[in-house]
């Protein structure tokens, strides 16, 4: 597939025609969502981009709420002795690029995604999440294209359009047309993707009628679908599950469809199938992660462990600060802080009323409880599978409905064969953790390592994001995969204790239930390493490991 | 409001239905109580309720009232409003972002003027700005516990009422409560849930005319404003004509003793929790009949409300996951006889 010197199979290409496309599409793509670690493509990406997007405008989820939307600046007000007013970024702007759009709290991005909805603003999502970690859900719900670069070189990029070819294609852009036969196609597209959100839809359509213009067509083609399902649909879908006897029925002339050489059979096929398998080969796996995402970003209130606050929770101490983003002024602490030197201020500007200098700021504090996320790692192996799967699957019923109870979040993950595979990743919606542990299958080696790993990089990731990690790891013991793949048991065991160490480090809360038949020494060691607590299921019921679990977590708080 | 800013037009949202007809029976009785949309991204949640107020007829407050005040005796006397002019505003649609301090709820000490000008006045927040129009929560099944708390009991009571930072301070808040969210990211607690007058559920559309028609009207819109709601808005004023008929007609519906006695037998039957189920299921049942030129309630008004009067009320274990409105559905076919397939 090739688009006026964009060869849609190779990733470099992909990227730089999204750029394009988003240059001239601007808010009616959306926005374009970019999955880039700091480092060089990036740069020359960006200043590519940046030369296309003159008034583009950059912010961080570090600036604080008056720099962002405007407001009194406090501090020069204080200092100038008036109100000082300080205009924020966001306002008008009309294209902004967000760095670091992984960390952005939920809070702002809520407000962000306000601004999209109601003023001209669109995003360039700048998001360097490694590990699954994605912008909050409606951050990249408003944006239409999206590209990673992941694995890529500066010399991989497409050749850039110059200024000219995105101006002359925008004046084109409201010319172009759009067939009735085409939109029909492009929603087919999206369907068989599982695209269900309309916005995105809509951005297609708008990514459809961009590259139309770019390559000065006056209507859009199939090659222009083509990028629409490239770059907007296919990475935010479900990889599409074909089923013949279902096909939709749509005529298309067969002279359009041979151009693919392995399309031997397809000649007779219709459209929305075509490209479906022709993205499957072009895309790399960790592109339909997008379907995942949407249950990354952490959020709400729940019994992890405590931590500071300026909003919320049992009052701490004021400290000298200074107020915004959130941070309340504490009046109180304020005058009692700029008290002992009224005499000696007093003079200065002669008034009667109280003087504040910016250092006497003060700032409320309280002491909020995070969020908890229970993370299940659940042995699948054959091993297991013949022993006490259902009376493993039970306990982690029984767990599920107590963290129903404590408000916690849920992840799980099972371990099975070569490695361990995340069922679920952090959500709060407990039915479907239900669901998928219910069609858990078992079977095959255990990775162990693989699986307590897996555990490890999803509780550190939920730490970073403020949330109190706690892992229950249910299994028979018998690891025999070792976490290079290999069936070597020493090698195995001996990973599975190296893992189990680092959490531990991490201070990372943990549970051990040993399902076997009879206890296993091994397993007693690792909960050892994990620091963690023991329990035998033969002498468990489902509410014994429940029990445990509250305590264990409890426990975990008070280190 | 200029043309490029105006909301898409209610009656150019497509399908939809169920949530349609639910906020137009919040904007007929606002006592109904607030609407609950549970969904998918990008089903249209946000549109239709801005879109909403766009079609209401704009109210008349007096210029510079912090909470719209209708008359100047209404205004609240820490606003100070000087002015007595009464001018005309649209229904306010005020978003509570998520994430949102208390003080920007509530309203606040004004820190501005107590350090500039040594003064203890008032910020009003957004519970202020909502009154008589409506309060929209996106995302509400991830909003703080105490912040949904606060916000149902405002609603309910109708008052806003500050004590805090030496302030006290109380302002009318009435406004009607539209919340949604995607329950896989989340649920709401029930006692929560029951607060919300109905509840509905929303999804894609599944048939390919209707999305292809989605994203034309919103490729139009997105184009030409100007003609787009010129083109829509014939259908909105119709539509906001049969809701003003019916505001006026509410008062008019009269209650049968059977239709009573419906409502009372579907809530048992079913089991809901407390009477707020019945009140709200009459309530809406009652506004319902006056949106469709009916002088009094009929059992066809009960039986199509009583899935999102209901639904959200009943008891259930939280990992079950058969829906509520099969049951609904099952239940009400076993009192009434089978449902007539042109009742839905």
């Amino acid at each position: 597939m090739t688009i006026k010197g964009f060869d849609l199979d190779r990733a470099g290409h992909r990227a730089v025609l999204a750029g394009a496309i988003y240059a001239i599409g601007g808010k009616s793509v959306g926005g374009l969502w970019l999955r880039a670690r700091p480092g060089p493509v990036r740069d020359a990406y960006m200043s590519r981009l940046r030369a296309l997007l003159p008034d583009l405008v950059d912010v961080t989820p570090a600036m604080d709420d008056t720099a962002l939307f405007g407001g009194l600046d406090v501090t020069a007000s204080l200092a100038a002795g008036k109100k000082v007013l300080q205009k924020g970024r966001v306002a008008g702007a009309q294209t902004l690029a967000l760095a670091g759009a992984d960390r952005t709290p939920p809070a702002l991005a809520a407000r962000l995604a306000l601004c999209h909805d109601r003023e001209a603003a669109s995003y360039l999502l700048i998001d360097e999440g490694q590990d699954g970690e994605a912008p909050p859900a409606c951050l990249w719900a408003r944006t239409g294209l999206t590209i990673g670069l992941e694995g890529l070189r500066p010399n991989d990029l497409a050749p850039w359009p110059t200024a000219k070819t995105i101006a002359r294609a925008r004046t084109r852009l409201a010319e172009t047309t759009f067939s009735a036969g085409k939109e029909t196609d492009l929603v087919e597209i999206g369907a068989a993707f599982s695209v269900s959100d309309a916005r995105l839809c809509v951005f297609a359509h708008g990514v459809a009628r961009a590259a139309a213009a770019l390559g000065g067509r006056a209507e859009v083609s199939e090659r222009d679908l083509d990028s629409a399902a490239l770059l907007s649909l296919a990475p935010r879908g479900l990889l599409p599950q074909i089923e013949p006897e279902k096909q939709p029925e749509v005529e298309k002339p067969p002279a359009e469809l041979s151009q693919k050489a392995d399309t031997g059979e397809g000649r007779s096929e219709e459209l929305s199938d075509r490209v479906v398998s022709a993205v499957t080969v072009a895309l790399p796996e960790e592109a339909f992660l997008g379907g995942d995402l949407a249950h990354a970003a952490p959020s709400g209130s729940g019994a992890g462990a405590k931590r500071r606050s300026s909003q919320r929770g049992r009052p701490l101490p004021s400290r000298p600060g200074r107020p915004g983003s959130g941070r309340r002024l504490d009046p109180v602490a304020t005058l009692r802080a700029a008290a002992p030197w009224q005499r000696l201020r007093a003079p200065s500007l002669g008034g009667q009323s109280v003087t504040l200098r910016p250092s006497d700021l003060s700032v409320k504090r309280h002491e909020a409880r995070s969020e908890r996320l229970v993370i299940f790692a659940v042995d699948a192996s054959g091993s297991q599978a013949m022993a006490r799967m259902a009376e493993a699957k039970g306990a982690v019923e029984f767990l599920l409905a107590e963290a129903y109870r404590r408000r916690d979040r849920v992840a799980l993950l099972a371990f099975r064969g070569e490695g361990a595979e995340i069922l679920l990743p952090p959500t709060g919606a407990l039915v479907r953790a239900r669901k998928a542990l219910a069609n858990l299958p078992g079977g095959g080696g255990t990775p162990l390592a693989a699986g307590l790993d897996a555990a490890a990089t999803l509780a550190l990731q939920a730490a970073r994001g403020g949330a109190t990690p706690f892992v229950v790891l249910l299994t028979d013991g018998r690891a025999n995969v070792a976490l290079d793949g290999s069936h070597d048991r020493a090698a195995a065991a001996q990973d599975a204790d190296n893992i189990a160490k680092r959490l531990a480090t991490e201070r990372v809360g943990a549970l051990v239930v040993d399902t076997g038949r009879r206890p296993e020494p091994q397993l007693g060691r690792l909960a050892g390493h994990l620091g963690g607590t023991y329990l035998a299921l033969p002498q468990a019921d489902a509410a014994r490991v429940a029990d445990a679990v509250s305590r264990a977590a409890d426990l975990s708080h008070k280190l | 409001m200029s043309a490029d800013q105006k909301p898409f037009p209610f009656s150019a949202i497509v399908g939809q239905d169920d949530m349609k007809l639910a906020m137009v029976l919040t904007a007929i009785d606002p006592k109904i109580g607030g609407v609950l949309v549970f969904g998918d991204r990008g089903t249209g949640k946000s549109t239709a309720v801005r879109a909403l107020a766009a079609l209401l007829p704009p109210i008349k407050a007096v210029a510079g009232c912090p909470v719209n005040s209708e008359r100047l005796e209404d205004c609240p006397e820490w606003a100070q409003v000087g002015s007595k002019r009464v001018v005309k505003r649209p229904t306010p649609v005020v978003d509570l972002p998520l994430g949102a301090t208390e003080d920007r709820v509530t309203g606040a000490l004004d820190i501005e003027r107590a350090l500039v000008r040594g003064e203890k006045a008032f910020e009003p927040g957004l519970l202020a700005a909502a009154n008589r129009g409506y309060l929209y929560i996106d995302e509400v099944n991830l909003l703080e516990d105490h912040i949904v708390d606060l916000l149902l009991d405002v609603a309910q009571s109708g008052e806003n009422v500050v004590e805090r930072e030496g302030l006290s301070i109380r302002h009318a808040a009435r406004f009607v409560l539209v919340g949604s969210g995607n329950p896989e990211e989340g649920e709401l607690r029930p006692q929560l849930l029951d607060r919300f007058g109905l509840a509905v559920e929303v999804r894609s559309p599944g048939d390919v005319a209707s999305r292809v028609e989605v994203i034309r009207r919103r490729t139009a819109y997105e184009e030409d404003r100007a003609r787009f709601m010129a083109k829509w808005s014939r259908a909105d004023g119709r539509l906001r004509g049969k809701i003003l008929r019916a505001r006026e007609a509410l008062a008019e519906v009269a209650t049968p003793e059977a239709a009573l006695e419906d409502c009372a037998s579907i809530c048992l039957a079913l089991g809901s929790d407390g009477l707020r189920g019945e009140l709200t299921l009459l309530r809406a049942a009652r506004a319902l009949a006056a949106f469709e030129g009916d002088s009094a309630v009929s059992r066809g008004h009960l039986r199509r409300l009583a899935v999102p009067a209901l639904s959200h009320r009943l008891r259930r274990d939280p990992l079950d996951e058969t829906g509520s409105g099969a049951r609904i559905g099952r239940h009400l076919g076993e009192l009434f006889g089978p449902q007539k397939a042109a009742a839905e």
